[in-house]
């Protein structure tokens, strides 16, 4: 018998400091400021929270968010001293995360995992790094534990098949979805967060096609997302691709007490799921 | 009531240290003998294997310590994930150490192969038993649900307080409450409200 609990993951977009909805893996700014929502992210009943920085820079810039949104009285009440980079503002994020947290966003080099999981990640999730340095995934398990190491890989469709991009989209690999989990998964992966670039944005529901492969292939639990756009794609994309979680970015900022929703729903139809 | 957190030096003590701040429950984080023996709750945070947390006791010498503190002295104590393994009396990661024996039973590996899972056990699961024998799970408005990562077990033996038991692929003994002694397989301070809600009552028993 096994209780473990199908997850219900929300993955917050960031880019230069502000949180971001996107579509085919462009972004759109949503009236966000992280540094302000984050007690209320925290407070969602989900299972965990994925941020990935998917600012093109290379580099966290909390000034830009400040430009952006304004040295407001609610910044200045609410910080003494905003984070200044991406470190501090993992450990701000995960002083008051009482469930798992993951990062992720341009990481690719061993330092920054350990300052990362230091500060205050329970997991880091590395994309385009696994791909371009084959020594860096199997170097982490050791040090970190594999359960720390989230391994996201992003697809595109391409006429029939599909292929796996990186740098946001921009390059192709040669790889498919499937031979590209297996190969991280034998690195020592803990985890895979797949993602539908066709589909991100556009709220027609998951991608069975794509996933279901994915899913019936790894030992690792595999984290789907891309494409939910109404609360029945959930339950959906539960009963025809069975993965360990479902994640979603979009849909939490646009539907009221989507938490809630989503979780009752999945309940409704059966779904193992934490209420 | 005074709380110490159980310093020895592994990653990680500062998840649980935040959740105290959260729930407003005053603590020290030290490894000093005066400071513990002061105490009249103690938390071990477990991250880790077991012997690497036996040998860090150890190395600290915090093992009889504990040991009066605990079995005579009956200050409460809740051992989290590796620190409710280590309350057996010994365990074979990474080869056989002795724990502190609090507990009968042995801590080994889970054994999910059979049942074509693999380890570790990671995520949301339910804690199932006489659960209106549970002190820690007493203030609970939300079902047991809590987060767990973990491939080891402590395989209690004897008549506890309280016995709860979790399910991936075996069922394993994932809480065990004996008088003043308390073990979690999960992590309370990664389980949302029904985490905090377990670390407000161990700290509010008296």
């Amino acid at each position: 018998m096994n209780k473990l609990k199908t997850r219900v993951i929300p993955i917050l977009l960031i880019k230069d400091g502000v949180l971001v909805r996107s579509r085919s893996f462009e972004f759109y700014q949503v009236a966000g400021n992280p540094f302000l929502q984050v007690d209320r992210f925290n407070s969602w009943n989900v299972d965990e929270l994925i941020y990935l920085d998917i600012s093109r820079n290379g580099e966290f810039n909390v000034e830009d968010s400040s430009m952006v949104i304004g040295s407001t009285s609610s910044m200045k009440k609410h910080f003494e001293k905003p984070p200044q980079n991406i470190f501090e503002f993992i450990s701000y994020l995960s002083k008051k995360c009482f469930m798992p947290l993951s990062f992720g966003g341009g990481l690719n080099n061993i330092d920054q995992i350990q300052k990362v999981l230091s500060s205050g990640a329970d997991k880091f999730v590395v994309n385009t790094a696994a791909f371009e340095s084959p020594n860096l995934i199997s170097e982490c398990p050791k040090k970190f534990g594999s359960q720390s190491v989230v391994v996201s890989i992003d697809c595109l469709k391409v006429g029939d098949d599909y292929e796996v991009m990186v740098e946001g989209g921009q390059k192709n690999t040669g790889l498919t979805p499937l031979e590209w989990s297996l190969e991280v998964q034998k690195r020592g992966a803990g985890e895979v967060l797949i993602n539908s670039i066709d589909r991100d944005g556009i709220g027609s529901g998951y991608d069975a096609e794509l996933f279901r492969p994915i899913v019936n292939s790894l030992e690792i639990p595999v984290i789907i997302c891309g494409g939910a756009g109404r609360v029945e794609h959930f339950s959906k994309g539960f009963n025809e691709i069975k993965p360990h979680a479902l994640a979603a970015a979009n849909i939490f900022h646009f539907i009221e007490h989507s938490d809630k929703v989503i979780k009752k729903h999945l309940l409704a139809n059966e779904v193992n799921v934490r209420f | 009531m005074k709380v110490a957190v159980i310093d020895y030096e592994s990653g990680n003590l500062t998840s649980v240290c935040n959740a105290l701040e959260f729930i407003h429950c005053e603590y020290t984080l030290t490894r000093d003998r005066k400071q513990l023996a002061s105490a009249t709750h103690l938390i071990l945070p477990g991250v880790g294997s077991y012997k690497g947390t036996m040998e860090a006791l150890a190395k600290f010498d915090l093992v009889s310590l504990l040991s009066d503190l605990v079995m005579d002295g009956g200050r409460y104590f809740l051992g989290i994930c590796v620190g409710m393994q280590i309350l057996s009396k010994k365990g074979d990661e990474f080869g056989e150490t002795s724990g502190l024996g609090w507990i009968d039973g042995i801590t080994n590996s889970l054994d999910v192969k059979p049942f074509g899972l693999s380890l570790p056990h990671v995520g949301w699961n339910e804690i199932s038993g006489n659960l209106q024998n549970s002190k820690l799970l007493s203030g609970l408005k939300e079902d047991p649900v809590f987060y767990f990562v973990h491939s080891f077990s402590l395989r209690a033996t004897e008549e506890n307080s309280f016995t709860g038991y979790t399910h991936y692929g075996e069922q394993f003994v994932s809480m065990v409450e004996k008088d003043n002694i308390f073990g979690v397989q999960f992590h309370p301070e990664k389980s949302q409200q029904a985490g905090l809600q377990l670390l407000r009552t161990f700290t509010e028993l008296k």
